[in-house]
């Protein structure tokens, strides 16, 4: 059976994907990105973290972009403001429940918050290391504390 | 259930009980026995070779088991949480095959039904709400229990003509309709009928059935954080609006019920509310708000007394509690200072005593040892 | 050199606010990163490693010109940003070298200048254009700059003395701090007070001894607690010989034979504190101290010079206006011109640290990139996590004593201008930098909650509330699993359980405690790990980490 294509609009923007695809996947082949966490493409959808949430027009509910099929000439508003709401109290509620160490305090207190732990870490690891150098590529940082 | 599961062409249907309720496991365990012996469950139905079993699963203590797709993942062994939703039970059920699943209460009006005809069923009950429904009325009410009663009753008729009314001549304050995840419905509502579409207008919901009685002695910001204090901890933990945001909720109102409220606490409480309804995944998480929403609707003065004036009205709060002594009935026999645990009642003998407010932590020991009714509630 | 290219001279110049928060303070005292800074620069340039970062790609600013005015560090940081991103930049400067107050106005025993050199010949190494000699007003407009070219920066500092104000002042022989720490006169013989209590007060002292003065005063009308200069100059200047008279204000500059011959000293006690908490000085009413002296130099403060820069819009306190993407405008301003930005000592609340002005010049660099290629600007470092120290137990830490550099001795470095710090040794840098505890998340770069976080402006204090319960870390096999940070998204558990096949880790407890560990904590449950590292990989947090072998 040939599957069919089905035609929708997200945040305005019209989009034609095969029967069955998720409104999270139609989003990213229109260039929209929809903000997820508990998705993983090779996973089935979980329905989780409640941060891909958006409107859809005639539904009285906040729809699950991840775990939503498409409809034909569904209207998906991923920014509306009912589903911003709910997307940015998911993240008070995560951020005030994470208790994360995300940078140093030296980086926080420098003004220009410089990235002083990269070269200390490396004069740490003695002479023979790799070259000690002011210059400092960005990338992956220091290990974490441990507890 | 039989009738249902011959409708749909199923073998096998399942009784899920609360592990709490071991009477009505025991019942049910001999109504099946006695049917299976009078050919009624088994491998042919009455012999018309339609075969039908009924098991029990006891439940193992979890609250949101009561939601359907975390109820079939519990059936199946799994963690109980919920599933998303589409795709439906009806499609995809119970080990992914298409299921039926109600409340008992439903499938027992199916019989009935069938036997007198669906005319006479709708002919009890109001436009969008046949039949009859059981609630559990408890609470400050002269009489409590199971009552059935046709929908389109009001609550006045249900709390003061069949519950006999408040107990111990109080006053009708409120009335808790639809479990921990309901709403209150206070005096001014009272006539509003039995009946989904009225009740919900109220921002309560039916429910279980439960309907709670209060009277002005509770407290209707401790009141919800009671409510919240159960389904907070019963919150499975899946989606992150339910995990976080009820536990957050709690955490408001324990402070407000403390005298440690903040202005914007409400508008806090109301955006937070908003938000888990409308992110969490299942009815749990949708239905928690439920309490606080309806307080802060019809009983906002209370939550304002709380955060501006460290008042409790009811005076059931201990932290916002003051108590008093009238010098004029004061003995000055100093059983109250005695039994204070923090030290704060002064005075001389045979003078009357003071209670030093500052000190005050509102527990009212000193109500309950005064045989003068001198210690008073400010 | 990602976020500035004057490691050596900022290592060794910098007051370093970091070191104050240095969470190594509190096992023992904070790391040296300043000092460490000045050593990984200076060893980067024995080596000949000395390098720009790499090039930033930004299209919108190929070939665009930008002209900066001012080549100190907010100048020379802007310069180096854009020219990494494909700029063409030329930095307008008065004096005859490059590096503003970090050249004219700390002096070379503390940043000697060939160190300074090195690094400014590197930005001019990248194509950076620089034109020194060059004085706004006298040589050209500024409306003449902007004119020709793509966008204007202007970034000239704050080289003007605050006078005190005093009778007197006008007198020969008084002197304004940042003059004379540029003009460096000879005061063979001569007694000098310098009046201040900053850096900038410090460096004159101890200029002044070195130029040969016969008794070199500090008057400060606080006392030495709530002095602003670093605690290091302090104590040097005084093992130098000055002499630091606290307590004092001056009142009255005297003259005989036309020069300064004496100053009256209010005597001081403190008051009730300020604002900021500190103890105001207040007059002891009649009480008055004379000193006998022939110079002074006013370290009180520096402001910006407005000449030249009449047509920018200034602030209340006549400093540039700067918004906070670092636009600055014309009071004329007509459509079509470039872009005016503003970074530094010239800019909103003043001088402060050469740090600060190298931040701002870093963002403003930025802002210039976000402006042509039409993307919106967010100056800062936006929602992030910061863990409360009194949640870390310390005394886990052994303590190791800090390392100090070595410094000359004072009565050898008092005669001279050479670098009085002889900086960290490479034992002493391998041992100093042992202590760091390597505090932040080694996901911050991946992390998909803080770049959603971020992006929403999300305020991490507004539901902030008990934290959900953190098991101890267990290693599981070479995984390491940090429960503070999980979120409980599920996705390490459904990953082992449907993609691994494996199963190997689930969720335990209900709701808000729920934890993610093997079943019944069973060393024999995560025995089948095969370390395919799909949790890791799956997880949007940092809170699964490979541990190296």
């Amino acid at each position: 059976m040939e599957a069919k294509n089905v035609s929708l609009t997200i945040d305005g923007v019209k989009v034609e994907v095969p029967e069955g695809t998720t409104v999270l996947a139609a989003a990213e082949k229109a260039g929209i990105e929809i903000p997820n966490l508990c998705f993983l493409k090779s996973l089935a959808p979980y329905g989780a973290c409640g941060v891909c949430v958006v409107e859809a027009e005639g539904c009285p509910k906040l729809l699950r972009a991840c775990a939503t099929t498409v409809r034909e000439g569904m209207v998906v508003n991923s920014k509306g403001e009912r589903a911003l709401k709910a997307r940015k109290l998911a993240f008070e509620l995560l951020m005030g429940d994470h208790d994360g160490d995300c940078l140093g305090p030296c980086k926080i207190e420098c003004p220009a918050h410089t990235d002083c732990q990269k070269y200390v870490g490396e004069i740490a690891e003695g002479p023979t290391a790799r070259s000690t150098s002011a210059r400092s590529p960005k990338g992956a940082s220091p290990t974490p504390l441990r507890r | 259930m039989l009738i249902a599961a011959y409708a749909i062409g199923a073998r096998d249907a399942f009784v899920y009980v609360r592990a709490e309720y071991p009477l009505a496991i025991v019942r049910l365990e001999k109504a099946l026995a006695d049917a299976r012996k009078a050919g009624i469950l088994g491998q042919s139905v009455l012999g018309s070779g339609f075969a039908c079993d009924i098991r029990i699963k006891a439940g193992a203590g979890a609250f949101v088991c009561g939601e359907e797709t975390a109820l079939i993942e519990s059936l199946e062994g799994s963690r109980g949480m919920p599933r998303l939703k589409p795709p439906f039970p009806a499609e995809k059920g119970y080990l992914n095959k298409p299921s039926n699943i109600n409340n008992v209460e439903t499938f027992a009006n199916v019989a009935w039904i069938i036997l007198n005809g669906g005319a006479k069923f709708a002919a009890m009950g109001t436009e969008n709400s046949k039949g009859t429904k059981v609630f559990a009325l408890t609470g400050k009410i002269r009489r409590g229990g199971l009552v059935e009663i046709p929908m389109g009753l009001t609550l006045r008729e249900v709390i003061f003509g069949i519950g006999g009314g408040i107990r111990d001549g109080k006053r009708f304050k409120a009335v808790q309709m639809g479990g921990p995840s309901g709403g209150c419905i206070p005096e001014s509502l009272l006539d509003t009928r039995i009946d989904y579409k009225e009740l919900g207008a109220t921002g309560a919901i039916m429910g279980s059935g439960g309907m709670v009685v209060m009277d002005e002695t509770t407290c209707m910001v401790n009141m919800a954080k009671f409510f919240l204090d159960f389904t907070a901890r019963e919150s499975c933990g899946k989606c992150v609006h339910c995990r976080i945001g009820t536990r957050r909720l709690h955490e408001i109102l324990t402070r407000i019920t403390e005298g440690r409220g903040k202005e914007g606490d409400v508008e806090l409480l109301e955006e937070l509310c908003r938000g888990i309804k409308d992110g969490a995944l299942c009815g749990l998480g949708q239905t928690a708000p439920n309490p606080v929403l309806t307080t802060i609707r019809y009983f906002r003065d209370e939550y304002d007394a709380h955060i501006c004036e460290r008042r409790c009205p009811a005076g059931e709060c201990a932290a916002l509690r003051k108590f008093w002594i009238d010098p004029a009935k004061c003995k000055g026999c100093g059983a109250c200072a005695r039994k204070c645990p923090v030290k704060a009642i002064s005075g001389e003998p045979r003078s009357p005593y003071a209670i030093d407010s500052a000190k005050c932590i509102g527990c009212g020991s000193c109500e309950g040892a005064c045989k003068f009714g001198a210690v008073s509630r400010v | 050199m990602e976020t500035f290219p004057l490691p050596a001279s900022i290592g060794r110049v910098c007051p370093h606010p970091c070191e104050r928060k240095c969470r190594r303070g509190k096992v023992e005292s904070p790391i040296s990163i300043a000092a460490l800074k000045a050593f990984a620069a200076d060893e980067t340039r024995r080596r000949g490693e000395f390098a720009a970062a790499p090039a930033i790609a930004e299209p919108a600013l190929a070939g665009k010109r930008v002209s900066i005015v001012g080549g100190g560090p907010a100048g020379l940081t802007c310069a180096y940003q854009l020219a990494r991103r494909g700029a063409k930049v030329k930095v307008y400067d008065q004096m005859p070298e490059m590096g503003g107050m970090l050249r004219y106005g700390i002096p070379e025993y503390r940043l000697p200048k060939a160190v300074l050199k090195a690094e400014t010949d590197l930005i001019a190494s990248m194509g950076v254009e620089f034109v020194n000699g060059f004085k706004i007003g006298r040589d050209a407009k500024l409306a003449d700059l902007r004119r020709e070219c793509d966008a204007l920066v202007v970034a000239n500092g704050a080289w003007r003395s605050s006078p005190m104000r005093i009778p007197g002042e006008d007198l020969e022989g008084v002197l304004g701090g940042i003059d004379f720490l540029r003009e460096k006169p000879r005061l063979d013989g001569r007694t000098v007070a310098v009046v201040g209590g900053g850096n900038t007060a410090m460096d004159a002292c101890r200029t002044a001894v070195r130029l040969g003065a016969k008794a070199v005063y500090v008057v400060y009308r606080r006392t030495r607690a709530e002095m602003p200069a670093e605690e290091i100059e302090i104590v040097e200047a005084e093992e130098e010989g000055v002499s630091f008279k606290f307590l004092r204000n001056p009142v009255e500059i005297a003259a005989a034979d036309g020069r300064v011959a004496a100053m009256k000293l209010q005597v001081m006690k403190l008051g009730e504190p300020d604002e900021k908490g500190r103890r105001r000085p207040v007059p002891v009413e009649g009480e008055f101290e004379e000193l006998k002296l022939d110079t002074v130099i006013m370290a009180i403060g520096q402001k910006n010079d407005p000449a030249g820069f009449e047509q920018l819009v200034a602030t209340d306190r006549g400093t540039i206006a700067a918004d906070s993407a670092y636009r600055a405008a014309f009071k004329d301003e007509a459509p079509g011109l470039a872009p005016v930005f503003a970074c530094g000592d010239a800019v909103n609340r003043g001088a402060g640290i050469a740090i600060q002005a190298i931040a701002q010049a870093k963002e403003t660099a930025e802002s210039i990139a976000a402006h042509f290629a039409g993307r919106a600007f967010e100056s800062g470092l936006g929602t992030i996590s910061a863990r409360d120290p009194e949640r870390i137990d310390f005394s886990v830490y052994e303590k190791k004593p800090r390392e100090t550099a070595a410094v000359r001795p004072a009565a050898e470095r008092r005669a001279d201008f050479g670098e009085v710090s002889k900086g960290l040794t490479a034992e002493q840098a391998q041992a100093e930098a042992s202590r760091c505890l390597k505090c932040g998340c080694h996901d911050y770069q991946d992390c998909k909650l803080i770049r959603y976080a971020k992006a929403l402006k999300t305020d991490v204090l507004r539901l902030r509330g008990e934290f959900h319960p953190a098991e101890l870390e267990t290693k599981l096999v070479s995984i390491e699993r940090n429960q503070r940070k999980c979120i409980a998204c599920n996705l390490c558990v459904r990953v082992c359980e449907e993609q691994a096949k494996k199963g190997l880790i689930g969720l335990v407890g209900r709701g808000f405690t729920t934890v993610i560990r093997p079943e019944f904590r069973d060393p024999a449950a995560v025995a089948g790990c095969a370390e395919c590292r799909l949790c890791v990989d799956a997880c949007p947090t940092g809170a699964l980490r490979l541990l190296a072998k």
